[in-house]
Formats: C-alpha cells, sequence, structure tokens
C-alpha cells in the first residue's frame, strides 16, 4: 500500500527535521532545507487540491462518475472475452478449453461488478474522506489515488494470476514431458539432461499427456498474453503515479533556490562523484558539494589545485605581466 | 631416393666426439634419448607396419537378407496400421469390431509370448501375471478416459497438417527403432509413433473410434516387438515366416484400398529386403581402410577383476 509507505517517509523525514542541535556538516544541512522545503511545497499543493475538490460540489460529480466508469471497464473487459471465446484474430483454439476459460473469467467478472455495486451508496463518503488526505499533502492524495486504482482493477489482477499459473505449469510440464519424449531425463543430483530407460506404462502415458499439453498451448498461451498486456497497462498507470510521488518527495527545492538567489554559498571544491544515497533506494542524493577550508570571501576566488608548478609559474607570470 | 637425401642429411647433421668414427647412428623408435635425428623422422620400417582392412567381416547374403527382413517387417507393420485407420475412418470398420480383435490378439500374443520364455528367464526375473493385468488396467483405463479429450486436440488444425505431422513421426519412428534390440522399446521410436496414432486417431468420428485406434496402436507398436525379439531368439526358425507373413499382410492390406501404395510398399520391401544386401555385399571389395602404428590408441580395459 503505498499510502503507508508515504506515511513512513513522511514521519522519518520529520524525525529529522525535529531532531535537537543544529546540522553538524553542510549536507546535513541542505538535505533537512530540502526536506523542509518540499514538505511545504508538498501541504501548499495540496491544499490547493482541497480547495479544487471540496467546491462546486466536485467530489459528488466524481463519485457518480466512478461506478460507470467501472461498469464500462467490465463490458469491455467482457466483450474482449467474448472476442477471445470465438476465433481471435483467426487463430486456431481449442473450442472446450476456450469455452471452460472464458466462462470462468466471465464469472469472475460478474462477481466484481456486483461487488462495485454494493459499494456504490458509499463511494461518496469515501471520496470525501480520502480528499482530506490530501491536507496532508499532495503525495498522499496521489498515493491515495494508486491505492484506489488497485483496488478497483483488482480482478485484472486476478486474471493475470490464474493466467500465468497456468501457462507456466504447462510450459514446466511441456518441457519435462519432451525430455521423456526423447528417452532423457532431469538428473537433480547433477543439474543435467541425462538418458533414462523408461518402463513402457510411463513412455504411454507420458506421451497422452505431451500430445495433450501441446495441442492445448495455444489458448494458454493466448490469454495468458491478453492479460498481461492488462496488468501492463494498469501497471505503468501506477507507476506513473509513484514516480511523481517520488519527484515531489526528493526534488532539491532548497538547493534549486540557493543556486537561483545566493550561489556564492555553495561555491567549493569541484564535487566528489555522485553516490546514490543507498538508505532511500527511491531518492536522489540531495547533499551539496563540500565547502572546504572556510575563511573564502565572497569574491574571491579559489586557486585551482592540480596546476603542476610550472604552469603554475607561467600564470603568475602572466599576472604580474599584466599588472 | 629421399631416404638417401635424409641419410646424407644425418650424416652431416652428427655431432659429437665419435662423429668422425661412425658416419650413421642408427635410429631408434624412442624419444627418451636425444638422438641426432628430428622427433618426427621416420626409416624405411614405417610403411612395413601398414594394414589394410584389418576389422573387414565377411557377409554372407542369405543371412543380411534375413535381418534386413526385420526392417521391412517394421515397414509392414506401420503399413497395417495405417490400413486400419483408413478402414475406421470410411465407416467399413467398427470399432467395437477392431476393440474385439484386439483383445482376441493381445491374449494370443501374451500366451505365446508365456510359452516361448525359457524356464531359466522366468525363474530369474518372475513378472507376475498380476503385474502384466496391472499395466494392461492402467493403460486401458487412462486411455479410455482421455479419449475425449483426445478427440477434441486437433479439431482446429488443417487436415493436410495433420497428416504431414503422423508422416514425419511415422519415418522418425521407422528411423529410430532398436532393429538389434527391440525389446526394452526405444523412447524416441516408440513416442513419435505414438503421436503419429493419436494426431490420427483424433480425425475419427467418434471417441470409442479413438479409443480402439489407440488401442491397436499400442498393441502394433509397443507389444509386437517385443513378441518378435522373443521369437527371433527362442525360435529363429519361425522367425523368418513371420516377417513374410506381416510383410505380405501388409501389402494385401494396403492394396485393398490403393493399389498404387501397395505398389510403393512392395518396391520399398523389395530394395530394403533384396537390394541393400546385395549393394553391401557388393561393395565390400571397394574397402580400403588402412590402420598403423599411428592409430590413436584404444584402451581396452578390462574391469572384471573390479566387478565382484
Amino acid at each position: 500500500m503505498s499510502t503507508c509507505i508515504q506515511l513512513s517517509h513522511r514521519s522519518e523525514h520529520m524525525r529529522s527535521i525535529s531532531s535537537p542541535g543544529a546540522a553538524s556538516s553542510h549536507i546535513e544541512f541542505m538535505r533537512k532545507a530540502n526536506t523542509v522545503v518540499s514538505v511545504l511545497v508538498d501541504v501548499a499543493l495540496g491544499i490547493l487540491l482541497m480547495s479544487w475538490l471540496y467546491r462546486d460540489e466536485h467530489v459528488a460529480a466524481l463519485a457518480s462518475a466512478l461506478v460507470p466508469a467501472a461498469d464500462r471497464v467490465a463490458t469491455e473487459l467482457e466483450q474482449l472475452l467474448q472476442w477471445l471465446m470465438g476465433a481471435p484474430a483467426g487463430l486456431k483454439m481449442n473450442r472446450a478449453l476456450d469455452q471452460v476459460l472464458g466462462r470462468f473469467f466471465l464469472y469472475h467478472i460478474h462477481l466484481w461488478i456486483s461487488y462495485i455495486h454494493l459499494l456504490s451508496p458509499s463511494v461518496e463518503q469515501i471520496l470525501w474522506y480520502g480528499g482530506l488526505s490530501a491536507g496532508l499533502g499532495l503525495t498522499f492524495a496521489l498515493s491515495l489515488l494508486s491505492d484506489m486504482v488497485a483496488l478497483l482493477t483488482f480482478h485484472i489482477y486476478c486474471f493475470y494470476v490464474y493466467g500465468a499459473r497456468l501457462y507456466c505449469m504447462k510450459v514446466y510440464g511441456l518441457s519435462s514431458l519432451w525430455r521423456l519424449f526423447r528417452g532423457k531425463k532431469w538428473n537433480v543430483l547433477r543439474q543435467r539432461v541425462d538418458s533414462c530407460s523408461y518402463d513402457l506404462d510411463q513412455l504411454f502415458i507420458g506421451m497422452l499427456l505431451f500430445t495433450i499439453l501441446l495441442f492445448l498451448l495455444p489458448t494458454t498461451a493466448l490469454y495468458y498474453l491478453v492479460f498481461t498486456l492488462l496488468r501492463l497497462v494498469v501497471v505503468l498507470f501506477q507507476g506513473v503515479l509513484h514516480l511523481s510521488v517520488d519527484f515531489i518527495n526528493s526534488f532539491p527545492l532548497f538547493a534549486l533556490g540557493q543556486r537561483i538567489c545566493q550561489p556564492y554559498r555553495l561555491a567549493g571544491t569541484p564535487p566528489p562523484p555522485l553516490n546514490w544515497d543507498y538508505t532511500h533506494p527511491n531518492r536522489l542524493w540531495t547533499g551539496c558539494p563540500t565547502l572546504q577550508g572556510s575563511g573564502l570571501g565572497p569574491n574571491r576566488q579559489p586557486e585551482p589545485p592540480d596546476l603542476k608548478p610550472s604552469e603554475q609559474a607561467a600564470g603568475k607570470l602572466k599576472q604580474t605581466r599584466k599588472t | 631416393m629421399c631416404s638417401c637425401g635424409l641419410r646424407q642429411l644425418h650424416s652431416v647433421r652428427v655431432m659429437g666426439p665419435d662423429s668422425a668414427a661412425d658416419q650413421t647412428v642408427p635410429w631408434r623408435k624412442v624419444l627418451w634419448e636425444p638422438q641426432p635425428y628430428p622427433d618426427n623422422y621416420v626409416d624405411h620400417h614405417f610403411l612395413e607396419e601398414l594394414r589394410r582392412n584389418e576389422g573387414i567381416r565377411q557377409y554372407r547374403y542369405w543371412a543380411v537378407v534375413k535381418e534386413a527382413g526385420f526392417v521391412g517387417q517394421q515397414m509392414s507393420s506401420v503399413a497395417i496400421f495405417l490400413t486400419l485407420w483408413l478402414y475406421m475412418e470410411q465407416g467399413l470398420l467398427a470399432p467395437g469390431t477392431l476393440l474385439w480383435s484386439s483383445l482376441v490378439c493381445a491374449l494370443l500374443g501374451y500366451g505365446l509370448h508365456q510359452v516361448l520364455t525359457p524356464q531359466t528367464e522366468l525363474c530369474s526375473h518372475p513378472r507376475t501375471h498380476l503385474a502384466d493385468l496391472q499395466s494392461a488396467a492402467i493403460f486401458l483405463s487412462f486411455t479410455f478416459g482421455f479419449s475425449p479429450v483426445l478427440k477434441t486436440l486437433t479439431e482446429s488444425v488443417s487436415t493436410d497438417t495433420v497428416y504431414a505431422m503422423s508422416a514425419v513421426m511415422l519415418l522418425a519412428h521407422l528411423v529410430a527403432f532398436p532393429y538389434a534390440q527391440p525389446s526394452p522399446p526405444g523412447s524416441l521410436s516408440l513416442n513419435a509413433a505414438l503421436f503419429a496414432s493419436v494426431c490420427l486417431a483424433s480425425r475419427l468420428p467418434g471417441s470409442l473410434h479413438t479409443f480402439a485406434m489407440l488401442s491397436c496402436a499400442l498393441l502394433v507398436f509397443a507389444l509386437w516387438p517385443c513378441l518378435l525379439q522373443r521369437l527371433r531368439e527362442n525360435a529363429p526358425g519361425h522367425f523368418p515366416g513371420a516377417c513374410v507373413g506381416v510383410c505380405i499382410g501388409g501389402v494385401g492390406g494396403l492394396g485393398s484400398q490403393s493399389v498404387g501404395g501397395a505398389l510403393l510398399l512392395f518396391l520399398a520391401l523389395a530394395s530394403v529386403t533384396f537390394l541393400c544386401p546385395l549393394l553391401l555385399v557388393r561393395l565390400q571389395r571397394h574397402k580400403d581402410n588402412i590402420h598403423g602404428p599411428w592409430d590413436e590408441a584404444e584402451i581396452h580395459e578390462d574391469l572384471s577383476r573390479l566387478l565382484g
């Protein structure tokens, strides 16, 4: 649940901000400042969203549009399944297996629609209370939206899991029986394929099962492909939401503002190579290059430290010549 | 001329304290002593160790024909199976008839198999009748249970594809068949034959037809070679008679359906049984293998001293 993850991140940020004592180094200071600024911006955007949401009965409009949208999705899915149960794209499917799988998935959709209709009176209330969470920040609203999308498309996830399990089992069985076809066996001890002399009954039954699995493969593969694509669409949408949440969480606005307004505070030796902050895998490193050696005034340029002595002398000679 | 030149060469290259004394140091076929010759030097005794056609076997024509009869017999069994399938497809053969005749043939074959087993083998490997009955029950129940599923398998595949697949699989069966030792059936050949029979059986108009066809396939491809092997081992006088009988049955059966097929089968049988052994015997005279000390060493290990 991405809302819980976001809650935990925010509590961590709050703890880091409200720790007593000043920041120990410049990196710590910059990190804290970035966190404070991002939280403020987040809350501001969230309050903006709330003011838009609770005005002009937008909540009710959204709620009344949600249930028909779910119905539309279910109808589209039913049409897709009817298409699969026919002869999709001219492919040769096994009729019996097709009917069985199609009916099974249609029954699932029917169950899901009943569930949605059961929930429909309380959708408005849920949306109203969910909108309140935007007061904590835009990121919370976005993560709540992502969770709701996950709940609404739960049946697509179920279909994907069923299709994937069936397909994996079929491929596993087929590979094992193909080895039986050639007279070989997987040796678990040596992790390799060895020859094996099978009994007559084993050969016979294995052959029957191999034929059945082979001819039923196109049907299962097609169902697997269709449901995987559907699941990918949902995952992409959720991915976009998560990406924007992470962007708001970790964009270094404070550092950007400082660069624009007070660049002298950021000048220093060339930065060390960028390293990712591994404790927060979704975050960019929000520190800044360290400022070595105090006492540099605002207008003095530091000497480049890696010039050779001869070149340094030549540089000094040029300077004295100019003056 | 070559050896004279070489002798001159090594007479020039001989160096050492006694080079003035003897011109030619005799070459020995050893490498652990430094010799004035290069390591790959050979003298005139080399080609005397050449041997030609060492392991050649003398084939006798009629013995080879008798063994080749087995190959022809297998081709005819495939032809008999195809004939039965053609009859079932045209509706001239009822599945019940085929089932009962398969059962009778199976019982007869089982009885014959038991009669031909020598006493020693019965004592050392007792395979009870109960185990055989169990195997038969497993076959029949599985086939009967799966035949509705098997019937619908190739519904959506076109007829040409099914025929092509079956033809390729039956060819693979003939090629991969263990002609020397057919008693434990070879995996690839049996599986290919069963796959082809499932493909063909699923084209028949009813699930009972499918069941009958599969039982017949089991009989022809899995059980008949075992019986033939037993016949070959223990009653070698009757073995050629059985092969000839099967061949005639195959040609005759195919002839009742299509004369062209029967003619093709007859030509194939004649060439495999009579022409190919003739070629084998005649071409032996052109064999020219040379063996010599340059061959790779073969290690013949006698492991019997390691085994109890």
